[in-house]
């Protein structure tokens, strides 16, 4: 019986597997083909790579926005090959996806057999926010690698005690750290929970703190808190900005968000198929009515947000998806792990670790309606515990694996294909029209891009000074060629703006994102505007020309 | 003492890899 089930099983796994592998090529082409198209990227996170080359790091006055300075860029810089060869942009997160997707596949299958490490891979693919990480250039996924590798390191060395083991433990701690202030609060209690591990060891103690202090300061992105403190005298930025962004209600507060990221993440798999979705508008007002009574009203948000704009955001674009229905199932196996006492049981270990990190997430920092991707650490770690579970307590069952495999098989392969920019057809447009690709998520800006781009091939000496507004998409702008477009800074004085335009040779005034700018006793003529979202326009310098 | 399979390595090789372009691209930024 046993071996008649272990063989339907290994059938199982083998679907699990190819399924997995087609995936993987699937997303290993978006993360090499697909253009930038990630708003937060185009502002800053990739952004600010250019005008650090223009400029350096430290007293750069060419900055654009306050966050090209103020948030930890460890896994940013690392895409300045890519943006110097023009392709390939997703391929650093998608290797933190394969670095992932090793650990899960190693331990599963060391502790459950082969077939279990499969279906752990094909349920981390089942996740789409995790996928759509993956292939595009946010700096989510690398904390959730830092904490893998880490998980991966402290393993291998209890297994045979190398301190190799321990110094990339440390590395990855320091990864993670770097990569995103979010991905501090893991990191510590990586940190913790490996000091505890390593007490009955001095000597491997000792290494690993000697690792640990020196991955930090090496990828701890240490340099961008002093730039920061350089130039807002905080070393997060801007204090005002960085109050905004945290949980400024306490518990109530964390209470409150754990509510929304609770409710926020049941998904039925069936949204995307319905115009228009049912589901979501009702769990919204589910929870406006559920905080209401708990008297977590208004507590908790983002000073610009509030209940009546609560808004769970089921729209698979970019930064902007849920877990799709593995995310419900981790919600029930919170709930399990919650009323079990199992300490002893690694998926009870994992929901642990997960849930403390969620905590963490809840407490610090204020909901915004595309915070779901902070939680990546805990909903991958949370599907990782549920197939250890349903493999401890169901071993060999055809029917337990077989419902797993429904259940991320579906969701894998439904998430690319409901979603608004992974189709099959996006993969496509990423080459055969990729600026239009690149521009999808903001269309407005598209025109403003050609605009600045015809002025440049019409003057391939000329220069664009880039006057842009703190949302501005400077990125497509700041990799024209020849280096043509040169920021202005943040708030250029009118005697200085003066002065730069009035430089010899052709030049041009691109300004973005800045409705009502005042043009009074400065050499520019109107080339082009862009009325609207993109608020945008087009000046010739009339001085230069002369 | 086991020897590391290659599915065992490949975190390792690619957390190495990040970490060194990291390290070098910031230095080359800073450095401008």
């Amino acid at each position: 019986m046993n071996s008649h089930n272990g063989g339907r099983a290994r059938w199982i796994g083998g679907i699990a597997r190819i399924l997995s592998l087609v995936l993987l090529v699937y997303w290993g082409l978006f993360a090499l083909l697909a253009p930038v198209t990630d708003w937060d990227s185009q502002v800053y996170n990739l952004g600010r790579l250019p005008i650090a080359r223009l400029g350096g790091l430290f007293h750069n006055p060419l900055w654009t926005t306050p966050r090209q300075l103020m948030f930890p860029w460890t896994f940013d810089a690392v895409h300045l090959p890519f943006l110097a060869l023009g392709f390939g942009y997703g391929l650093p997160s998608y290797c933190c996806l394969l670095g992932v997707l090793a650990v899960a596949w190693s331990f599963l299958s060391e502790r459950h057999g082969r077939e279990a490490g499969w279906i752990g891979v094909l349920g981390l693919l089942a996740l789409p926010a995790l996928v759509f990480q993956a292939v595009i250039t946010k700096n989510d996924i690398p904390v959730l690698l830092g904490v893998a590798v880490w998980f991966h390191a402290l393993r291998l060395w209890r297994r045979d005690g190398r301190r190799v083991h321990l110094v990339f433990s440390a590395l990855a701690i320091g990864f993670a750290c770097g990569s995103k202030t979010s991905g501090v609060l893991p990191a510590a209690l990586c940190l913790g929970i490996s000091c505890r591990v390593l007490l009955r060891s001095r000597a491997g103690l000792t290494w690993f703190v000697t690792a640990t202090v020196a991955s930090c300061v090496l990828l701890g992105s240490v340099e961008t808190y002093v730039a920061s403190y350089q130039r807002f005298g905080h070393p997060m930025g801007p204090a005002a900005v960085v109050q905004n962004h945290r949980n400024r209600d306490g518990l109530r507060g964390a209470a409150a968000n754990a509510v929304r990221y609770a409710l926020g993440n049941i998904d039925l798999g069936i949204e995307a198929w319905q115009a228009p979705d049912r589901v979501t508008p009702t769990l919204e007002s589910a929870c406006r009515g559920l905080l209401g009574r708990l008297g977590l009203a208004e507590s908790g948000y983002r000073s610009d947000f509030s209940d009546p704009q609560l808004a769970f955001l089921k729209n698979p674009g970019d930064s902007q998806s849920d877990y799709g229905l593995p995310g419900t199932a981790c919600l029930a196996v919170l709930v399990l792990a919650a009323c079990r006492w199992r300490p002893d049981e690694d998926w009870w270990r994992m929901c642990l670790f997960g849930g403390t990190v969620a905590a963490g997430i809840c407490y610090s920092i204020a909901w915004m309606p595309w915070n779901d991707r902070f939680l990546l650490v805990p909903f991958a770690l949370v599907t990782l515990a549920l197939v250890s579970l349903v493999q401890r307590h169901f071993p060999g069952s055809r029917w337990a694996s077989g419902a797993l495999l429904l259940l991320f098989g579906y969701s894998a392969v439904a998430g690319p294909l409901l979603s608004t920019n992974f189709r099959p057809g996006d993969l496509i447009a990423s080459v055969t029209d990729r600026t239009r690709k690149e521009f999808k998520d903001r269309p407005p800006m598209l025109p403003v891009y050609e605009a600045a781009r015809s002025w440049q091939e019409a003057h391939p000496q000329g220069r664009i000074h880039l006057l842009a507004g703190v949302d501005s998409w400077v990125l497509p702008f700041l990799m024209l060629p020849n280096h043509a477009v040169r920021p202005l800074g943040m708030d250029p004085s009118r005697a200085d703006l003066r002065k730069t335009l009035s430089g010899g040779g052709p030049s041009a005034l691109l300004v973005l994102n800045h409705a009502d700018f005042d043009t009074s006793g400065l050499p520019l003529a109107v080339l082009q505007s862009f009325p609207g979202d993109a608020g945008a326009e087009l000046f010739e310098v009339t001085q230069g020309t002369r | 003492m086991r020897k590391l399979s290659w599915i065992d390595r490949l975190p390792y090789v690619i957390l190495a890899a990040l970490c060194l372009v990291s390290i070098l691209s910031r230095l080359f930024l800073i450095s401008r």
